[in-house]
């Protein structure tokens, strides 16, 4: 297991688009700058910038986008140059396959979040919107952490679909769709999509403002969520890889 | 402090997990030693252990292939020259069959007198060309065998090669005249003294031009030498038929004819012997070809032993 | 423990409607090389593939190395290297960097392994050239590379000389044939080409339409294919005699204490009978032999021939 995943990173060499999409956590700090750039505001609550810079689009719409997309370009890479079979042959397991698959976006996730962490820091610190205090700083580190971990776990049926198509189209059709429907199904029911039921556990404290939920914060009830989701999507993944060869 | 020692109790899980993880790879590549090792000692040479750089085990599994590897590679000699062997006995029983029924034909078709005259001495031409044939052929596998088995003893003395060659040559010119070869000899005037075994000499580049002779087909050969400090080389060429590359690596090799058709011109046993005798002076000899306008024989002979 | 490396038992593979292996049976000796020759399309990478256990078999059974490999992936695979079809790599990677992967997930069975493996089938080791800038000939020798990476035992090449040119098809000739009589290796190799099978196999098997239609060593055939006459007769050396008196023939060898080889077949049979049997030598049998494997296989395909 240990070795699938650090083959994995040797993989990785020289996939520059991987390592473009990396810019997209810069996305929303960049706006969050401009934007209080426009109305001039000097001395801002350093959690009404992070809002914008960290908490809003960028957990719910960009990440997992960018995930998407990543699960995508793993999965399709080795089938679209026929490599499976030869993988198989080593052998090495289907699951440890999959899950050190997983292990990369996870990691990938975390680093994303992180990016977005220190550029939200550095674009409310520097321009002087914000004053340094390391309370928020922290918490916005831990934020990030949790929602890169978090968002890893949402992201699994994505992988899982990835994984069972030998194109990369639809994978990437139901990102966009994923993505977007867990940031509508939020005001409908919170607990069907695990996108949405990151963001009930993220802001479970109600210490992140802007995000409004319309239903009750029922933490385990969103764990739960997740876990549905995940345990049909390593299933599905199971089956079809041990069906494709 | 909770949150420190859930910290320490994570970090504590993660390192045993990760010992348990090593351990059992170690048990793993522990059962894979011991199912390679059964399979060895059953005799599938071929088996090895796989290990990664990483893996404790990695000197233990490298050194049990590298047994296994040797073994193996002795084992295939053995059995290669086990081949050979077979092969000269087959090829003997050809090569000595063939010529010595017809030999005893003609001597039954003489002594019955069924042949008389004229036709009876020609018979017995024949007959004696023949079992001229059969001896050279004899006397060309002991030699050949003394060869291998390394029981020819040479006698290495002080010679002028370029005399010593231009009087090898002397003897063949007649032939060559007879098979309508044209001829040309390039050997220096100079004196060069070589460590050399006069009579393998003189038997290398017997055999190489006889070879010419009957196998080449062609009607142009050259004899040139070029000596430097070091070694003296022989270049010996010829414009005949060639010889293709599938055939090319392996005419060296004892009972290797090209023709597999079976006019029994040679025995497939000359370049061979040259082969040895050349090596037996340190020297090397090679052949390069061009399918259908000739092949040049390149010998090296190192000056000082 | 029988000498089978790879022994199929009625091994059939149906897809939807279309049978494309039909009741197998493929004996792999140990130490030799097996040639699979069929046209394009005829079953054999879904034989082999069925082999590998890379996809389902509709029916009958496969053991490689004494055993099935269903279930026993991890102590069977770690023998056999492969080459199915065009062998795919990461296109974003060197050569070297790509068996590096395959080194580290499998293991090898020596130090500098990789290095070895690119220095035999003959690619340079640190090369900066990507795989995606690697010309068809150069993949397919990284794929033998991959496939030897680990010293198998035995060796299954699903037509391994595709793409190469002519000097590097008699070199992966040489190296596959060196790989098998210098090391021992066990070997099934196809090819749609007959040529190239009767270079290297030392046992054959025909496939045609997915029905394996003949299976022998390559001795056997050869036998087949030689032109000669078979001569059988009561006296050796007087009809050894007439044949050289009176046919001027020189072109023959003697075979046992009866029977005699002509080697050419333009001869007229009926006077040669006729002059052995006025000169008191019993003819018992004389027979032409002289198919070629091209003809042979002609035959056996049913009049399509092979390649």
């Amino acid at each position: 297991m240990l070795k699938l995943i650090q083959t994995e990173f040797l993989k990785l060499r020289r996939r520059k688009l991987v390592w473009i999409m990396m810019l997209a956590a810069l996305i929303m700090p960049f706006f969050a700058l401009l934007y209080f750039k426009y109305f001039g505001n000097v001395g801002v609550e350093p959690i009404q910038f992070y809002k914008w810079s960290a908490f809003g689009y960028t957990f719910l719409i960009i990440l997992p986008f960018v995930l998407g997309m990543l699960c995508t370009i793993l999965m399709h890479d080795e089938n679209q140059h026929d490599m499976l079979k030869q993988l198989w042959i080593v052998p090495i397991s289907k699951m440890g396959y999959f899950f050190s698959k997983f292990f990369i976006v996870l990691i990938y996730s975390i680093c994303f979040m992180l990016i977005t962490a220190v550029a939200s820091v550095m674009f409310s610190v520097l321009p002087g919107y914000v004053a340094f205090e390391w309370g928020s700083v922290i918490f916005l580190l831990k934020k990030c952490l949790e929602i890169g971990f978090i968002a890893a776990f949402a992201m699994l049926p994505i992988l899982a679909i990835a994984a069972s198509q030998k194109g990369y189209i639809l994978p990437v059709c139901i990102t966009l769709i994923y993505s977007f429907l867990g940031f509508f199904i939020m005001t409908v029911n919170m607990y069907l999509h695990p996108l949405s039921s990151m963001a009930v556990i993220i802001a479970r404290n109600g210490d992140i403002p802007g995000i409004v939920f319309t239903q009750a914060v029922n933490v385990p009830l969103a764990f739960l969520c997740i876990c549905v989701w995940n345990i049909a999507a390593v299933v599905l993944a199971n089956i079809t890889l041990g069906r494709r060869k | 402090m909770s949150v420190y020692l859930l910290f320490a109790l994570v970090l504590t899980l993660l390192i045993i997990a990760y010992l348990v993880s090593v351990l059992q790879r170690i048990q793993t590549q522990l059962t894979l030693m011991k199912d390679a090792l059964e399979d060895i000692e059953n005799g599938n040479l071929n088996r090895r252990v796989l290990a990664t750089e990483s893996d404790m085990t990695r000197q233990i599994c490298y050194g049990i292939n590298e047994i296994a590897i040797n073994s193996q590679s002795r084992l295939i000699q053995q059995k290669h020259s086990e081949q050979a062997y077979k092969r000269l006995m087959a090829s003997l029983s050809h090569d000595v069959k063939t010529p010595l029924a017809s030999l005893v034909g003609y001597l039954e078709a003489i002594e019955s007198k069924i042949v008389v005259g004229e036709e009876k001495d020609e018979y017995i031409h024949v007959a004696s060309n023949k079992a001229q044939h059969l001896k050279h052929f004899v006397e060309n596998l002991f030699e050949w065998v003394k060869l291998d088995s390394g029981e020819q003893i040479f006698h290495f003395e002080i010679f002028d090669l370029n005399e010593l060659s231009r009087n090898i040559i002397a003897d063949w010119i007649p032939f060559l005249e007879n098979s309508h070869f044209e001829y040309e000899f390039d050997i220096p005037e100079t004196e060069y003294s070589i460590h050399i075994d006069a009579n393998a000499y003189t038997r290398i580049l017997n055999n190489l031009l006889q070879n010419i002779i009957t196998h080449s087909e062609g009607d142009n050969m050259a004899l040139r030498i070029f000596e430097n400090e070091q070694q003296a080389k022989i270049v010996i060429t010829d414009n005949g038929k060639g010889i293709s590359s599938d055939n090319l690596p392996h005419i060296f090799e004892r009972m290797y004819q090209c023709d597999h058709s079976r006019v029994a011109k040679g025995n497939g046993l000359g370049l061979s012997i040259s082969k040895e005798l050349v090596s037996a002076h340190r020297g090397t000899i090679t052949a390069a070809s061009i399918p259908g306008s000739g092949t040049t024989f390149t010998i090296l002979l190192p000056k000082a032993l | 423990m029988n000498d089978f490396v790879i022994e199929t038992k009625q091994l059939t593979k149906i897809y939807g409607e279309q049978t494309a292996v039909s009741s197998v049976n493929l004996h792999v000796k140990k130490g030799r090389i097996y040639g699979l020759l069929g046209r394009n399309g005829a079953g054999k990478t879904t034989i082999m593939k069925m082999i590998l256990g890379l996809i389902p078999i509709t029916s009958g059974e496969v053991d490689v190395l004494g055993r099935n490999i269903k279930g026993q992936e991890k102590r069977v695979y770690p023998r056999i290297g492969a080459i199915i079809e065009t062998p795919g790599f990461y296109p974003n990677l060197t050569g070297t960097e790509n068996l590096e992967i395959f080194a580290k997930l499998r293991g090898t069975a020596a130090p500098h392994a990789v290095e070895n493996a690119l220095k035999v089938v003959g690619l340079p080791y640190k090369d900066k050239k990507l795989f995606s800038k690697y010309s068809l000939g150069m993949k397919q020798r990284l794929g033998i590379a991959n496939a030897i990476l680990h010293d198998p035992e035995l060796l299954i090449l699903d037509e391994p000389t595709n793409g190469l040119d002519p000097i590097g098809i008699a070199e992966v000739r040489d190296f596959i044939k060196n790989l098998s009589v210098e090391r021992g290796k066990t070997i099934l190799i196809s090819s749609h080409i007959l040529s190239e099978i009767s270079l290297l196999a030392d046992d054959i098997g025909i496939i045609d339409h997915g029905v394996l239609l003949e299976e022998s060593s390559m001795g056997e055939l050869e036998k087949k294919n030689r032109k000669y006459i078979l001569l059988q007769v009561s006296d050796i050396p007087k009809a050894s005699l007439i044949l050289e008196r009176q046919f001027s023939l020189k072109d023959y060898s003697v075979q046992d204490d009866h029977t005699l080889r002509l080697y050419d077949t333009a001869l007229d049979m009926g006077e040669i009978n006729k002059a052995l049997v006025t000169q008191n030598v019993t003819v018992i049998s004389s027979q032409l032999c002289n198919d070629t494997l091209e003809d042979y296989f002609k035959k056996i395909t049913g009049g399509e021939g092979i390649a």
